[in-house]
């Protein structure tokens, strides 16, 4: 490490002052210049985040801060923490911050901790190192550590396995652990990402009191917005390696003025705007970091870019409107010539135009139904032994379920991870004999097809997969992919080529895009390729198992869009299956939440989002956070207890009522029904129309109450 | 098609491929060519020249009784090249339909041919073929082909087998079965491509494997029956004056190896350019 001149001098009262940070990691094609210049300062017990997409760097600098990049990786720049500079410390003067003055969250809690050792001794392993006690004074400790972050029952679940807890309450052990010796800063690098929304809500809950307790300051790195704008005392932007956007949370959000700060904001479906109303998609991908030229990284992606940012890299300055040199720095040629997202009085991003089909003016109850699903039921069987394998239980995964769908409509099957919204399309899409339940679809009994009529029904109901990298065969190129529908179900194969280069200009690819494989794409253009093939044979019904949800944000957008756009222009029915409410208000008519394999309500989009009826539904709503620091500080949130019971059991009365917030507020007298009677869909006004209803609710407490 | 203008192109680029590709093509024509040029045959015993070292006249010198070394070469080369391919294209296309269909169908399908396999496994293969070879002899030798291939695909057809059933959990599998692909066309679309490059190092290591079994049953008199010769028993019959008259060897050997080593090279080039995957991997 060189003792280079410093762009900015180190502020000598942060907690962590970090300077011209530089990361470049060898590659084949050249160094990857992952970090490229980063400075921020991290004050006593503020929280910083530093937000960014999948490969900004973002995590780079949480990594290099706590030594533990590769050693092949090339570090440059000052950290200075506590008057020390941490940046290339050896790894024994290193341990003994790491831990005591630092400690550091990570994203998936199940690979931080070793698999062979209890919980316990993990924790009081991390004590007895920086801190003189004996054995039984940090498994004290440790107790006093788990109660803290809300493990119920610490005393005996101290005794625990890593993999007998779950994913949230790894987490929370993490952060036990990571708050044992009382450090002065704690890294999070991405600590909710792997979890269900209401587990990140108790989750962020949970680091909020672990950072009171210790008055720690809290670095945390996350691609979510929302979760920043919630959480955060200062936000930094990070884009291709660099800060492009830094200042105190409320004027980030309230006047972004780097243009990839507003379309980021622009490009995040919220849970607050108005159903159907489009995002703003930033076209194009971010560079490779390997051989940078010199210019605004943002330019090929820009839609206000001058000649000058294709010439020069512009460094982070504070704003002409500013008070301070803190207060809110950009790096952007013409940040000043930007306001309110508006620039010369344009939008920078122009929010683009979506189709509407015609028959959405028709009612509902006029349009031809395409599937009707009554009382699904999907159960696999739990067999333990490897030679003589024999049924110890069942996975009540779908337990009767009912929904139907009509002609150009989509439905959001919402739910968190494990709640059988996966299982329940994966049944539809198989078309086979049922344990239980019927399955109409275009107004055929799907238990009992020829085979020609499956046929035929399989070229009207199409699939698109979550991870496009995954449902793409890699060794096809894409027109062959894109032509495996048309050949499968008859086209002759010289009108195939004609229609591929249609469905490619349709999802806005270009022709010569047909001769490429799918590992020459980015994930956006992969999920437009995949969608491509489901339009190929002019389907009736789409089913979108989670789409865009391994996608990122501003490549979602796009995504989003043409879902919506082509729904439009073809009159599409969508089955849409999200984990993510917010993405679900932009793209869907109707949306059913489920909950542990049983759909607990069901409505229009607009009802189930501002007058939610059912505990849950108002619990996963309250729990998503909305990227506005104002709002989102002034909702009131409604924490779940506990993490969604196991499938295996049957549960009897409401299967709901182990989370419920209501049932615990009820007076004894009026919970029987919920202890002895299992809930079924019906609107409260009496009429018991189930399913097919506007707006229905599996509750025998049924009480509105906005939460948005 | 398309995709095969693409994998051509692709290998096209690897000059490493193209040579191994260039020296099998001159091996296959030295082998079918090379005897109409040469001025003897195979079976010519020349009386003047025994055991003469290479020269104008005998390109690859003589035998002990004087025959022909080049013409014999040539003659053999034919032989342990056709066996050798023709083994290698049976017993993976074997493997692969016998593995797939019971990794992707299961059930009473993957229960019958996980069966075949085992049994197959345990049988020892040279004993087999030499008691088996008496009966056939004087028949034709693609006899020894299938003999052969019926024993060396069991190892591979595992290996298909394991890798179906991982390729059976990906999504565009699932997605193609849901747009309603027949099954055949997706274990031959789909799931077959998918372990290219896996097929096609086996087949040029079953390629060689093949070459080295024929070689080792005809020198026990089990393979290629006289009048016939194959690369294996030149080999064979060279052996033991390997030291003292080179040329009775080398000249065997040599084309074996090289023809073993460009089978290998083309075999790589291949499979860069079928997997795109594989060479992005290198580039890494």
């Amino acid at each position: 490490m060189t003792n280079h001149e410093l762009t900015q001098p180190i502020d000598e009262t942060a907690t962590l002052s970090v300077r011209d940070l530089q990361v470049t990691f060898p590659s084949e094609a050249g160094p990857v210049e992952a970090v490229r210049g980063v400075s921020f300062d991290v004050h006593p017990g503020e929280v910083v985040g530093i937000v960014g997409e999948s490969g900004s760097g973002k995590s780079t600098v949480a990594l290099s801060i706590m030594g533990l990049l590769q050693d092949s990786a090339r570090v440059s720049g000052v950290a200075n923490f506590q008057g020390q500079n941490i940046l290339g410390l050896d790894d024994k003067s290193l341990s003994r911050i790491r831990g005591k003055s630092v400690a550091m969250v990570f994203q998936d809690p199940l690979s931080a901790f070793t698999p062979v050792y209890t919980i316990g001794a993990q924790i009081s392993e991390a004590i007895r190192i920086h801190q003189d006690l004996t054995k039984d004074q940090a498994n004290a400790r440790a107790i006093e550590l788990l109660d803290l972050v809300g493990i119920p029952q610490a005393k005996d679940r101290i005794r625990s396995f890593p993999h007998e807890f779950s994913g949230g309450m790894r987490q929370r052990a993490m952060i036990a652990m990571a708050i044992a010796n009382d450090p002065d800063l704690i890294i999070a690098d991405e600590p909710t990402t792997a979890l269900d929304v209401t587990v990140q809500a108790q989750i962020l809950d949970v680091l909020e009191t672990a950072r009171q307790a210790t008055k720690a300051a809290l670095l945390l790195i996350t691609h979510d917005l929302g979760v920043v704008a919630g959480a955060c005392d200062r936000v930094a932007v990070m884009y291709a390696g660099k800060v492009v956007e830094t200042s105190d949370v409320f004027s980030t959000f309230a006047h972004p003025q780097m243009p990839y700060t507003i379309g980021l904001l622009g490009a995040v479906p919220r849970l607050d705007a108005a159903v159907g109303e489009p995002l703003v998609p930033i076209e194009g991908a971010p560079p490779s970091m390997v051989n940078l030229p010199t210019q605004c990284q943002f330019v090929s992606r820009c839609p206000v870019a001058l000649p000058r940012c294709h010439e020069e890299e512009p460094t982070l300055t504070a704003t002409t409107t500013s008070t301070d040199e803190r207060a809110h720095q950009v790096a952007c040629h013409r940040s000043d010539e930007i306001s309110d997202g508006h620039i010369d009085g344009h939008l920078v991003f122009p929010l683009p135009e979506l189709a509407v089909a015609e028959h959405i003016t028709i009612a509902r109850e006029d349009r031809e139904v395409v599937i009707n699903v009554d009382g699904l039921v999907r159960e696999y069987p739990v067999r333990r032994g490897a030679v003589l394998s024999r049924r110890v239980g069942t996975v009540y995964a779908v337990d009767g379920v009912s929904f139907d769908v009509r002609t150009g409509e989509a439905l959001a099957l919402v739910g968190e991870s494990g709640c059988g919204k996966t299982s329940t399309v994966t049944e539809i899409l198989e078309l086979r004999e049922l344990k239980d339940g019927a399955v109409t679809i275009f107004g055929k009994d799907a238990s009992k097809l020829t085979k020609d009529e499956k046929q035929e029904i399989r070229r009207n109901l199409q699939v698109v997969f979550q991870d496009p990298q995954a449902s793409l065969d890699p060794r096809l190129p894409v027109g062959d992919i894109l032509a495996e529908p048309l050949t499968t179900h008859g086209m002759p194969r010289d009108e195939q080529r004609a229609r591929v280069l249609e469905l490619l200009s349709l999802v806005g690819l270009e022709a010569t895009h047909a001769d490429r494989y799918p590992s020459e794409f980015s994930g956006g253009q992969r999920q437009r390729i995949a969608i491509a093939r489901a339009l190929a044979l002019n389907p009736q019904l789409i089913v979108l198992d989670e789409p865009v949800s391994a996608l990122d944000v501003s490549i979602q957008a796009g995504v989003l869009n043409l879902l919506a756009d082509l729904r439009g222009q073809l009159g599409l029915a969508y089955i849409f299956v999200a984990h993510d409410l917010s993405v679900v208000r932009q793209s869907a008519d109707r949306v059913a939440v489920m909950y542990l394999g049983r759909i607990v309500e069901i409505g229009d989009t607009e009802q189930i989002f501002n007058k939610p009826w059912h505990p849950y539904t108002q619990a996963l709503l309250s729990a998503v956070p909305i990227p506005d620091p104002i709002r989102e500080r002034a909702r009131e949130r409604i924490l779940l207890i506990g993490d969604q019971p196991s499938p295996t059991v049957r549960y009897e009365g409401c299967r709901f009522r182990s989370r419920c917030f209501r049932y615990q507020a009820l007076p004894e007298n009026q919970t029987e029904d919920c202890r002895t009677q299992d809930p079924s869909l019906k609107s409260p006004t009496g009429t018991n129309l189930g399913y097919q209803t506007s707006h229905a609710a599996a509750c025998f407490h049924v009480e509105e109450r906005p939460v948005v | 098609m398309s995709r095969w203008r693409l994998v051509w192109r692709r290998f096209k680029r690897n000059k490493s491929a193209i040579f191994g590709l260039v020296v099998i093509a001159a091996l296959f024509i030295a082998a079918f060519l090379g005897p109409l040029v040469s001025k003897y045959s195979y079976d010519y015993i020349d009386a003047n020249a025994f055991l003469k070292p290479p020269s104008p006249k005998h390109w690859f010198g003589t035998s002990q009784i004087g025959q022909d070394v080049f013409a014999q070469t040539m003659r053999g080369l034919q032989k342990s090249l056709i066996i050798g391919f023709l083994v290698g294209i049976i017993s993976t296309g074997l493997a692969a339909i016998v593995g797939a269909t019971a990794g992707y169908f299961g059930g009473v399908i993957e229960r019958f041919n996980l069966f075949v396999i085992s049994l197959l496994l345990v049988l020892p293969d040279f004993l087999i073929i030499a008691i088996v070879s008496p009966r056939i002899r004087g028949q034709s030798w693609l006899w020894l082909v299938i003999l052969i291939s019926l024993f060396s695909w069991m190892l591979t057809s595992m290996v298909v087998y394991n890798l179906t059933l991982s390729l059976k959990q990906r999504e565009f599998v699932t997605a193609a079965r849901f747009m309603g692909v027949r099954p055949f066309t997706v274990i031959t679309r789909h799931i077959l491509p998918n372990m290219a490059s896996f097929l096609i190092i086996d087949t040029t290591l079953t390629v060689g494997g093949a070459i080295l079994l024929e070689s080792g049953l005809s020198y026990f008199g089990f393979g290629v029956q006289p009048p016939d010769i194959s690369l294996g028993t030149l080999i064979a019959a060279g052996t033991g004056s390997a030291l003292t008259y080179v040329w009775l060897f080398a000249f065997a050997g040599s084309i074996l190896t090289i023809l073993v080593l460009a089978v290998s090279l083309v075999g790589d080039g291949l499979r860069d350019a079928i997997d795109p995957q594989s060479e992005a991997r290198a580039a890494l």
